[in-house]
């Protein structure tokens, strides 16, 4: 190869390696839309109007949710109009959920090291009324429909539920008097009538009755998954059935929606539970990227985060919807775009 | 960022040269420091972001950070070594480069491909360290013999300036970015990979392997001398280098007592370079004056202060800014100085490989820091791990004081004269 050759290769070379980072540059500040990445409009949730906007919103059937588009700041939205959501420029939750007079916002403090991740209980109008420090990577945050009790979970060690080395620790919270009670692992468990104990266990998925006393969660212990039922006046849990993760009851009490992964899957498919015949059926197809504990919508619908396609979180992650009925088969219905946590306020 | 090595010799002959002007230097030296120039503002900048990269976005543990950071620190070296000898052997200099400055490229695309991933980080940072460690020796062969041995000095300092701005520009690069996109750690990796390919390109097209040199001047093998003094100093450079807590670490603890916006850690990658750069030629003629001994326990006093400072409770921002000095002191008082040290108990016809030995010691030495100031804050706080290499670091000045005790005795009757 003559040295002409070689040097016009070289800037041939040169220029696809500059047009290519300036495309990839572009690319990425046009996703992002701007240097911090906010699409949507904020609205002070301190102000006068704002409020008033809000409680017109909060006096219909409405869902509260986080904004992926916002980095986690929290979502308004009635069911009725679907369009017309509000981000408020809130705390940035990494999972936050809601009951009917506020609700519970964990933060992970990106300015520090971990684990300086805090729970901070809201109040109606999204202010923080107080914190408290979490132990580790904030997961799950639930709070009962009636606003009495909340529960959060962390990773102590361990980033997902995937691998099988991970330890969490839930906390159950009075949400009122925005005071821990107790952490689950304190708990009493028994299984088919007898005490049932082991150094491995591990507790999420919280998802409370409506008397707000007893509660379905996860049990996780040497690679398996148990729903159990536990009762925080007696600080005690019953197992009740086997291979069921991260359930979600119904408003109604009749069915959980849970998460099961088969071995060396990736991603996790939604099945579901008629608590009465403890029958299960899926209801979405396998391997999907579903973080999210499942929320319902109504008593034949659920809602969920799910990562499809690749990009950006506040493009490829929105909410879903599916139907539990059997007949419906697996079955997934687009429903909210750039939002993950969900909770729906009847 | 830090030229250790031959830096102080060819500092000297630098002097001595410069009215030869840089129209005498070969285009090989040229290219190479523009090789060089990309590359390390390409590797620094993935430096400067790696620690909020790791621990912040990734969430890695301070464990796992400091067993990558451990590979920065002690990775090159071990690779060096064998580079070294290789390249005397096989004699297929440019090659060997091309493939150093290859596998470094090959380490930041797959930051790229791999995403989000804490799995990969490590071995990442391992090839880039291999890739560092590979061409060192190719690179300066080529300079030290695409040039005559007068203009040494002139061609390794144009290629050395060419180097450091390089290094300076990388941090700041990465600082506009993360300033401008929010998370915008991939497109730091793409932009650094964007230069590293340059820079693989400029040497491919451009540098021209070097004839051997002739038979008369065969590669010297590879022999350390054995000599008690030289001992005494690679010790005294290793047990030094496991009290010193790395630059990342430092930077860290910074941010975490100031807490200001962990987006601005990388300009900390900026400002200690430019204290050790204006301090380095008034430390070294200090040097000169009192003995290279004295200035490098200076400079580890420096360090101690450092570590003082840090667990002191003054004002964050006086902290922060005696902080960064303090560093740029220690630079300046131990990176030279410690060569001139070792150059004066190595003899002349072994001083390559002396120097390496010891420079490998003390890397060495601060690899297994890293992973143990990790590990440390991973099962405590930053202040503890500070405290414990407080401790760490007065017990091997003292240590050290006793090795070095007759180099440091007979320097106070040098000094008189």
């Amino acid at each position: 190869v003559s040295n002409r050759v070689r040097v016009a290769m070289f800037w041939a070379f040169v220029a696809v390696c500059v047009v290519g980072a300036i495309v990839y540059v572009r690319w990425r500040i046009n996703v992002t839309d701007g240097p911090v990445g906010i699409t949507v409009p904020l609205y002070d949730p301190a102000d006068p109007e704002v409020v008033a906007m809000v409680n017109d919103m909060r006096a219909k059937p409405h869902l509260l949710f986080q904004s992926a588009s916002a980095y986690g700041r929290v979502g308004v939205v009635t069911l009725d109009n679907l369009v017309d959501q509000k981000i408020m420029d809130t705390l940035e939750c990494e999972r936050s959920h809601f009951g009917k007079d506020g609700g519970l916002c964990l933060v992970l403090n990106r300015e520090s090291m971990q684990p300086r991740a805090f729970a901070y209980f809201l109040d109606n109008q999204f202010q923080p009324l107080g914190r408290l420090d979490l132990a580790g990577l904030p997961i799950r945050a639930r709070v009962a429909a009636d606003g009495r009790h909340a529960a959060s979970t962390v990773f102590v060690t361990g980033e997902n539920y995937a691998s099988e080395d991970f330890t969490t620790r839930t906390t159950l919270y009075d949400l009122p008097a925005r005071k821990a009670i107790v952490d689950l692992e304190r708990f009493t468990v028994e299984r088919d009538g007898k005490p049932f104990s082991s150094i491995d266990f591990n507790f999420w998925g919280v998802t409370f009755r409506r008397d707000s006393n007893r509660f379905l969660a996860t049990l996780g212990t040497g690679g398996k998954r148990f729903l159990v039922e536990g009762d925080i006046a007696r600080r005690h849990f019953r197992v009740i059935a086997d291979d069921v993760e991260c359930p979600s009851l119904s408003p109604d009490e009749r069915h959980v929606v849970f998460k099961r992964q088969r071995v060396r899957a990736q991603g996790w498919q939604l099945w579901a539970m008629n608590l009465e015949t403890r029958e299960t059926w899926a209801i979405s197809e396998d391997q999907q990227d579903i973080d999210d504990q499942v929320e319902w919508l109504d008593d034949t619908r659920v809602l969920y985060g799910m990562v499809l396609g690749s990009g950006l979180p506040e493009q490829a992650l929105g909410l879903w919807a599916t139907r539990i009925d059997p007949a419906a088969g697996k079955n997934r219905e687009f429903f909210l775009r750039s939002a993950w946590s969900p909770a729906v306020i009847r | 960022v830090y030229q250790s090595g031959l830096s102080s010799d060819l500092r000297s002959h630098n002097a001595d040269r410069k009215a030869r002007g840089l129209r005498s230097i070969h285009r090989n030296v040229w290219f190479l420091g523009l090789t060089s120039l990309l590359t390390d503002m390409s590797s620094e900048m993935v430096v400067a972001v790696l620690p909020v990269y790791a621990l912040y976005f990734l969430h890695v543990t301070p464990a796992t950070f400091g067993v990558i950071d451990g590979l920065q620190q002690g990775g090159a070296s071990l690779v060096k070594l064998i580079a070294g000898f290789a390249t005397d052997r096989t004699r297929r200099y440019k090659t060997i480069a091309a493939s150093g400055y290859g596998a470094s490229l090959v380490s930041r695309l797959g930051l790229v491909l791999a995403g989000p991933s804490a799995v990969w980080l490590t071995p990442l940072v391992a090839l880039d360290r291999i890739g560092k460690g590979i061409r060192t020796a190719p690179r300066d062969a080529i300079i030290s013999l695409s040039v005559e041995r007068a203009a040494l000095g002139t061609a390794f300092g144009v290629h050395r300036t060419l180097d450091t701005i390089g290094a300076l520009l990388g941090p700041l690069l990465g600082f506009a970015i993360l300033l401008q996109i929010r998370d915008g750690y991939d497109v730091v990796f793409v932009i650094s990979v964007a230069l590293a390919a340059i820079a693989v390109a400029v040497l491919v097209t451009f540098v021209r392997s070097p004839a051997a040199p002739a038979l008369d001047t065969p590669a010297e093998p590879l022999e350390i001398p054995r000599d008690a003094r030289f001992t005494r100093v690679a010790a005294s450079a290793a047990l030094l280098g496991l009290a010193t807590v790395s630059d990342s670490f430092v930077y860290l603890s910074i941010q975490r007592l100031l807490e200001f916006p962990i987006e601005y850690l990388p300009l900390l990658y900026v400002a200690t370079p430019g204290v050790y750069l204006s301090l380095a030629t008034p430390v070294g003629r200090i040097a000169d004056r009192f003995g290279s001994a004295r200035v490098v326990i200076a400079g580890y006093l420096a360090m101690l202060a450092l570590y003082v400072i840090l667990g002191s409770g003054m004002p964050p921002m006086v902290v922060g800014v005696i902080a960064v000095i303090l560093l740029g002191v220690f630079y300046a008082a131990t990176d030279g100085v410690f060569a001139a040290l070792a150059s004066a108990v190595v003899p002349a016809e072994r001083r390559a490989a002396g120097l390496a030995a010891v420079s490998t010691a003390n890397d060495v030495g601060r690899m297994f820091a890293s992973v143990m100031f990790g590990w440390l804050w991973s099962s405590g706080a930053t202040a503890d791990a500070l405290q414990h290499f407080q401790i760490g670091l007065v017990v091997a000045l003292c240590v050290v004081g006793i090795l070095l005790w007759p180099m440091l005795r007979k320097e106070s009757g040098s000094g008189q004269s």
